[in-house]
């Protein structure tokens, strides 16, 4: 069993490391080394200090870490120090580097029980996320959902992930698995010879983008489905949804959302989403200040509210309302809305955490 | 121009403040426009009133030459720092933002906009220079790239009872976290005083050509990041080059969007000006 999971696995990683766009050093069959064992032996007692060492000791000779082990729990530690590495060295944008280390340890991570392997993909997804690279996340994510088809929690992650590599962000965004991307969103049809190149420019490949959202639409329905107190997956059903101009169904999606007391950022996103929907300045005005209720900290609202104010000739109302977005600073709020706005995922760091209490105390 | 803001309701009525720019005798809503007039790639200095045409709506129009010399500016300069500005790039963009300040006389005002993930006016207008210059040298490179915001907020920092307003935007990337949508801010330019100016290094920004478009404003390449000191001031130096009509709308309506037109009488010559302005709460806008 674990054969055949790990040679699934292990195509998708082939798959990663085949598509890898970026000069990501390939990985290489690593040896023991008793430098780098010392290092794991201290991140296992719970010394965080080993994987700032271990960074700064990639980072300043460029070669990957040995990531060989002994097993007893060796190996599971050496991933994750290495992972925890690799966001440090992406925290002083060393992405090749960081990039190259998490590569070079997903055939160690999968390589470990399915609970591990399946953590240790959605936090390692999730690092590629907070950095915006979705693509590699997307396949880190679809490793995950090999272990656990239908996991809620991996299905949003894949979902937001394809959303998000898929939105032209200026700098040439491509979907690295072009054509299982192509076979996920239509199953039954045969990519299209040129397919690279479409995917490359989802602006103007309508039936890409229309398959796309048809695909995401169904997928955020599906999660809802399996575990409907998924907030987030409802707010993007919601934003797919007016994506596609169905605005009726839209509406509903984000009305539930805007009134979640359980998660007062979504409810907040979801009013400043309703805001946007509104074709006088009065009523948008009238809007923002109910996001506002919600969190007055979330700087777009107080900008949103600023503009509307402006557009119905209220330019002493629209000028106050500025100067509260720009008094608030980079709220928590901002933080995580911006994250939203971009598919970043926020969930690395207390994946990280839930990956090294586990060291500690192994389940 | 001026719609919301530069006369058609208040500019004329509050005092400037001191040091403020020149008063100027005006009792009803008036319009001033700034238009950059060129031959063979040159400035052209010396014009009067009657060597320009300016229709508003097609309805042409009495214009005056506001003293083009003396004029002080009231400046934003809007500064990317996002995580992509960094280490060299920052020193070259604080250099060029010195040099900018520098270039200013003394009762021009100017204020700093930092963007990244979030907006910080880091210099309000009227601060001292020395001040504006330290907050210059407190500037760190870190966070998304919320252009579009920060486009909307410059327009709203600018006050022309300070002077003739001028913005100018520095970014080197694509806008990645912005709340107010592109449209919505350049009917906001249109509405509001300011030229736009933006600086760039390579390749162009396509929401800030629009926008400076509306605005009468241009473009800057600097090419390359040492260039950007020089670039800086180039673009202000032009902005003070510019002549600035001013006239009493007549025969047209008061609210909308009113198409403006600005040619020379006779005398060769590129002009360069706002395609027309918005007063809010009429059905015009485009």
């Amino acid at each position: 069993m674990r054969g055949r999971r790990h040679d699934r696995i292990a195509g998708v990683v082939a798959l990663l490391v085949a598509s890898g766009a970026t000069g990501w050093t390939a990985s290489q069959e690593p040896r023991p080394d008793d430098g780098y064992r010392s290092l794991v032996a201290r991140y296992r007692s719970g010394d965080g200090g080993a994987a700032a060492d271990l960074a700064v000791a990639v980072s300043a000779d460029g070669r990957l870490p040995p990531s060989g082990c002994h097993g007893g729990g060796e190996c599971e530690a050496a991933a994750v120090l290495n992972l925890h590495a690799a966001s440090l060295l992406f925290g002083v944008a060393q992405r090749d580097r960081a990039g190259a280390l998490v590569e070079a340890t997903l055939p160690l991570a999968s390589r470990q029980s399915s609970a591990f392997a399946f953590d240790w993909l959605l936090a390692a997804g999730s690092l590629h996320q907070a950095y915006s690279d979705h693509a590699r996340a997307f396949g880190l994510y679809a490793a995950a959902l090999e272990l656990r088809p239908g996991d809620p929690s991996a299905l949003l992650a894949r979902a937001t992930a394809l959303e998000f590599s898929a939105i032209p962000d200026g700098f040439g965004a491509v979907v690295v698995a072009d054509r299982d991307v192509w076979r996920l969103l239509q199953p039954r049809g045969e990519p299209p010879a040129a397919l690279a190149f479409k995917l490359a420019n989802p602006r103007t490949e309508t039936p890409y983008r229309r398959l796309l959202l048809e695909f995401l639409t169904r997928q955020y329905r599906n999660i809802l489905e399996l575990d409907s107190t998924r907030t987030e997956a409802r707010l993007r059903l919601g934003r797919v949804l007016e994506a596609r101009g169905h605005r009726a169904e839209a509406e509903v999606e984000l009305r539930a959302v805007s009134s979640d007391r359980d998660d007062p950022f979504s409810a907040a996103v979801a009013r400043l989403c309703l805001a946007r929907r509104e074709t006088t300045p009065e009523r948008a005005a009238q809007a923002y200040r109910s996001a506002l209720e919600v969190d007055p900290t979330l700087s777009p609202a107080w900008l949103g509210l600023s503009q509307s104010l402006h557009a119905g000739g209220n330019r002493e109302g629209a000028l106050d309302a500025l100067g509260r977005a720009l008094s608030l600073g980079e709220t928590r709020a901002l933080t995580a809305w911006v994250d939203y706005h971009q598919g970043r995922g926020r969930a690395f760091p207390e994946a990280l955490e839930a990956l090294r209490a586990r060291l500690t105390h192994p389940r | 121009m001026a719609a919301s803001r530069g006369l058609l309701a208040l500019a004329l009525l509050v005092p400037p403040q001191a040091p403020g720019p020149p008063t100027f005798a005006v009792g009803v809503e008036n319009v001033n426009v700034d238009v950059l007039v060129t031959r063979g790639g040159r400035t052209v200095e010396g014009l009067i009133a009657h060597d320009f045409v300016l229709t508003d709506n097609g309805v042409p129009q009495q214009v005056e030459v506001v003293a083009q010399s003396g004029t002080a500016v009231d400046a934003v300069l809007v500064l990317d720092v996002s995580s992509s500005v960094r280490g060299e790039r920052l020193s070259a963009l604080r250099q060029a933002t010195h040099a900018f300040v520098d270039a200013l006389w003394p009762t021009d005002s100017v204020s700093l906009l930092a963007f990244a993930t979030d907006l910080r006016l880091v210099a309000r207008a009227g601060a001292p220079r020395a001040e504006v210059h330290a907050a210059i040298d407190r500037l760190e490179g870190a966070g998304a790239t919320t252009l579009v915001d920060a486009a909307y907020a410059a327009l709203l920092v600018t006050d022309p009872r300070r002077g003739r307003p001028l913005v100018v935007i520095f970014s080197d990337g694509v806008d990645r976290g912005s709340w107010l949508e592109p449209e919505t801010v350049l009917a906001t330019a249109r509405a509001e005083d300011a030229v736009v100016h933006y600086v760039e290094i390579e390749g162009a920004l396509t929401f800030l050509e629009r926008f400076a478009d509306e605005t009468g404003g241009r473009g800057w390449s600097a090419r390359r990041w040492d260039k950007l000191p020089e670039t800086f001031v180039e673009a202000l130096d032009e902005f003070k080059s510019r002549y600035r009509l001013r006239y009493e709308p007549s025969g047209v309506r008061h609210e909308g969007w009113h198409a403006l037109e600005v040619r020379l009488a006779g005398k060769q010559g590129k002009v360069r000006a706002r395609p027309g302005y918005v007063v809010p709460g009429g059905r015009g806008a485009r």
